[in-house]
């Protein structure tokens, strides 16, 4: 299992989005992509979830092609993500985010549903216990009535995190999973991000723009440059890099 | 030969009234992305406004009586844009689209109850003789009137073409249906805008109203029809454009009096929506729309 | 994972009536208002206190509940913009009408009650079935389409409905379709309009609900969550669709005339009034909306015939102005994304 793209590229009009990016992560990895804005990280993952059809390359989870496939298709293969901007299902409740993602293992049609079968309601009650329990292990069961809209910044993240997992993906993507943090939050989610990687079984990559995220949690990150990679290697190399640090010097935040 | 020409003719007037609406419909789409289900009844009122002015004043002449009227109709769209839709500017779209069918609900019944639910036309203000020329060389029978609308409505569209494309307000248009937040950071009155872009709206759709009420019959309902093939010919024109509108508008009406003339006019709306879905499968942005890429 | 405050909020304390058991009472409660209100008004009691019009309008409030209850599924819970209910409804009509005179025998010749049940059936199941086919093929020809353009391409559909029934000379083209027999009553359509409710309750809080709702609030999120927006779209519009069919099955046999007309856009739009009036994703909501919308345009009636009888026309002004009203001041309708406890899901199993 795992996750190998080979030669993904995709171009907007006469602008190379991604060009020719390769990826190799392995059962259990967790791996970063860093670059400075607009090089190109997000439409990596737009192109692995299928929000775009690339132009070249080819994408693999396991032993299947799932580049070219729908959407929902490669979410049902085993890819969950999270968005840059989160994008919760803000008007329900925090527990009806986690039970909807559970959807594809309701274990009940249309006429059951409608007519709410014995079968409905023992599946139904499966489905609030096991919602419920997964919000707990992310510390979210108190709110789980709240509206998904209204918790605060650092909740919302958490929530959407498990959502993601709540789909059993093998692979999570993880788009700037920090962004808008304080520190105080940075911290509790690196350890977060650590608690996941440790207790579900899955590969993680990781999109981040600040880089103190990265240095702690990738074991390998790639570099993106206007759509090409720049360089790769451990996280603490990366950052030694010439072209690195002058990708990043054109921005006014520098590595840290 | 001679039945095609006139056919021809027939098609280009219904296809310029058609036109007339359209552009209102694809400006203000343009502009603001509402869809404004109100504009057909507009252009029923502005045919009644026109009706209303010829038989009080009747001694006007068509070429005073026509602006006029526009005039009107023009301030009634900026009044209702401004007590109605403005204030839901930053509301749910559905509730904006929902307030415009009630403002055409509305005329219409309005409308209906003060003038009456009769089919009337309005008196001719157009010379109504055959075109000679025409007779004599194509052996097509084809009034003045019906030339001179097309002729009128063509030149409004072409006006309409150089304020867009080559005044300040027109550049200013452009830039909202670009792209409506930054606009007002340039200094751009985005009010002053909207309003501008109603009130041309409303003033073709009058246009196209006294056209209509001449060339054919006005009536409180003929903006629900009419205006949704207006709507039609925009949308498969690709909404937004003002080439697309002129353009489906009169493919439109081609395809109508085609359909009127050789199967049957009870199926002339089925064909006309059948239309639209068909080329909506095919193109979804319309034939000159540009299609919006996803955002995530 | 993380140690987390203590609770902020208590646990709703439990309840003593779960909404499933509450749901049945309010059924018996209506059923048992309405039986011996038909009984009486057959019977032509108290003719004094009740009136056969005021079950006529009851009547027309269940059936417009089912329209709006069923269009809510679509355009509150879904999120969509379908603009092309009547259409849906002008099918089951016409299906119940052929169905009623030409397929089935006159209720005289079966036993009285039971043969009406069995004509009822027969017909109104038809009804629902044709629509329900209409809205499946034309969910998958939209099945790409969303926003403003799926609102056009339901109303054109609308007007094709509409349009292609005024072709057809065997159900009476643009002169209707006369001489159905009156199968319905107040009693019946009450059945069906708590029936719909029933089972539109069920189906929105069920994964297939929380999936439709996700569409609305995140179509993009909803569908990296496996999500086939195509497919669960096509369920809501084959099902809103179905039931449309079954108030236009109702309708036929109430009316006993139909016309092409009374199908077109108009009817749409007075649907969507009462469904914005009352509120968007919300089955209470549907019902407040309806009735709200029905015993004001009574009232209006009364009141301005009051002061002068040509004066009860202007009610038609007055409903656009209500519907303009409601979207500038309180968008979300009288109950939007709320629920009378009898609707409300199960807190906690």
């Amino acid at each position: 299992m795992g996750l190998r793209i080979t030669d993904l590229t995709k171009s907007f009009g006469g602008l190379t989005a991604v060009d020719g990016f390769n990826l190799e992560l392995g059962d259990r990895d967790l791996q970063g992509i860093i670059g400075p804005n607009g090089a190109g990280k997000t439409t990596v993952f737009n192109l692995i979830t299928g929000v775009y059809a690339p132009d070249r390359g080819q994408i693999q989870l396991g032993e299947h092609t799932v580049s070219g496939l729908p959407s929902d298709a490669i979410a049902r293969a085993g890819i969950a993500r999270t968005f840059q901007n989160i994008r919760l299902f803000a008007q329900m409740t925090v527990l009806d985010n986690i039970t909807m993602a559970l959807h594809a293992r309701a274990g009940y049609g249309l006429w059951e549903a409608a007519f709410r079968t014995g079968n409905f309601h023992r599946q139904e009650a499966r489905l609030l216990a096991e919602s419920r329990e997964h919000l707990a292990r992310f510390g979210l069961l108190e709110r789980q009535r709240e509206q998904a809209g209204s918790l605060p910044y650092g909740e919302q993240r958490r929530l959407e995190i498990a959502r993601a997992l709540a789909t059993g993906p093998k692979v999570l993507l993880l788009d700037e999973p920090a962004a808008g943090m304080n520190p105080r939050e940075v911290e509790e989610l690196i350890q977060l991000i650590q608690q996941v990687h440790r207790d579900f079984s899955l590969a993680i990559l990781l999109i981040e723009h600040q880089l103190p995220v990265v240095m702690e949690l990738c074991r390998e990150v790639q570099v993106l440059d206007f759509g090409q990679t720049i360089a790769s290697g451990a996280p603490q190399e990366v950052v030694r890099n010439p072209l690195v640090i002058e990708a990043y010097l054109g921005e006014e935040e520098a590595p840290a | 030969m001679d039945t095609i020409i006139q056919q021809l003719f027939n098609a280009a007037q219904l296809g310029a009234v058609y036109a007339l609406i359209a552009l209102g419909y694809s400006m203000v789409y343009g502009i603001i992305r509402l869809i404004n289900f109100a504009h057909g009844d507009i252009f029923m009122l502005g045919g009644f406004i026109g009706l209303l002015l010829t038989t009080r004043f009747g001694w006007m002449p068509f070429y005073l009586l026509l602006p006029l009227a526009m005039l009107l109709t023009a301030l009634v769209g900026v009044t209702i844009e401004r007590v109605a839709y403005r204030r839901l500017r930053n509301a749910q779209r559905m509730s904006v689209v929902i307030t415009t069918l009630g403002v055409g609900i509305f005329l219409e019944n309005l409308v209906r109850l003060t003038v009456g639910p009769e089919t009337r036309q309005i008196p001719a203000g157009l010379p109504s003789a055959p075109v000679v020329w025409l007779q004599q060389h194509l052996g097509a029978f084809v009034t003045w009137d019906k030339l001179l609308i097309i002729l009128i409505s063509l030149a409004l569209m072409a006006i309409l073409w150089l304020v867009v494309n080559r005044t300040l307000i027109g550049t200013a248009m452009r830039a909202v249906a670009d792209n409506k937040d930054a606009v007002p950071l340039m200094g751009v009155n985005l009010n002053l805008v909207i309003a501008v872009t109603f009130a041309i709206g409303s003033a073709l759709a009058a246009a196209g109203g006294i056209f209509y009420g001449q060339a054919y019959s006005i009536d409180p309902y003929m903006g629900i029809d009419l205006g949704w093939k207006a709507f039609i010919a925009a949308v498969i024109g690709g909404i937004g454009s003002i080439e697309g509108a002129v353009l489906g508008s009169f493919l439109l009406a081609g395809v109508e009096v085609i359909t009127v003339a050789y199967l049957s006019s009870n199926l002339k709306n089925g064909i006309a929506f059948g239309l639209l879905i068909l080329l909506l499968l095919v193109w979804p942005w319309g034939i000159m729309g540009k299609p919006t890429l996803k955002k995530v | 994972m993380s140690t987390k405050p203590p609770p902020e909020h208590a646990a709703p304390p439990p309840e003593l009536t779960p909404s499933r058991v509450r749901f049945w009472m309010v059924c018996a409660l209506i059923l048992a208002l309405a039986l011996p209100l038909q009984l009486s008004v057959d019977a032509g009691l108290f003719p004094d206190v009740l009136n056969p019009y005021y079950l006529h309008l009851l009547t027309i409030i269940g059936m417009n509940i089912i329209l709006v209850a069923s269009l809510n599924l679509l355009n509150g819970y879904l999120g969509e913009f379908a603009l092309g209910h009547a259409g849906f409804m002008a099918v089951g009509a016409y299906t119940a009408a052929l169905l009623a005179t030409k397929a089935l025998p006159s209720a005289a010749a079966l036993p009285p009650v039971l043969g009406t049940c069995i004509i009822l059936v027969v017909t109104l199941g038809g009804a629902m079935l044709m629509a329900a086919g209409i809205g499946y093929l034309i969910g998958l020809v939209t099945f790409k389409t969303v926003g403003d353009y799926l609102a056009i391409i339901t109303l054109g559909f609308n007007m094709i409905i509409v349009n292609a029934i005024q072709n057809l000379d065997f159900v009476g083209g643009p002169r209707g379709f006369t001489g159905i027999p009156k199968n319905t009553n107040f009693l019946a359509v009450a059945v069906c309009a708590l029936l719909t409710l029933g089972l539109l309750r069920n189906l929105i809080q069920s994964s297939f609900g929380r999936v439709w709702v996700s569409i609305r609030e995140n179509a993009i999120a909803a569908e990296l969550m496996g999500v086939s927006i195509a497919k669960a779209k096509n369920w809501a519009f084959t099902i809103a669709a179905a039931f449309a069919g079954l108030a236009g099955g109702l309708w036929a046999q109430n009316q006993q005339f139909i016309t092409p007309r009374s199908f077109d856009y108009i009817k749409t739009t007075e649907i969507l009034v009462m469904l914005y009036l009352g509120g968007m994703a919300s089955l209470s909501g549907s019902i407040l909306g309806v009735v709200a919308y029905t015993l004001l345009m009574e009232l209006l009636r009364n009141l301005l015939s009051a002061f002068a009888p040509q004066l009860a026309e202007w009610r038609m002004l007055i409903s656009p102005l209500i519907l303009i009203i409601i979207m500038l001041t309180r968008q979300t309708g009288l109950l939007g994304n709320r629920e009378w406890r009898w609707l409300r899901p199960r807190q906690g199993a």
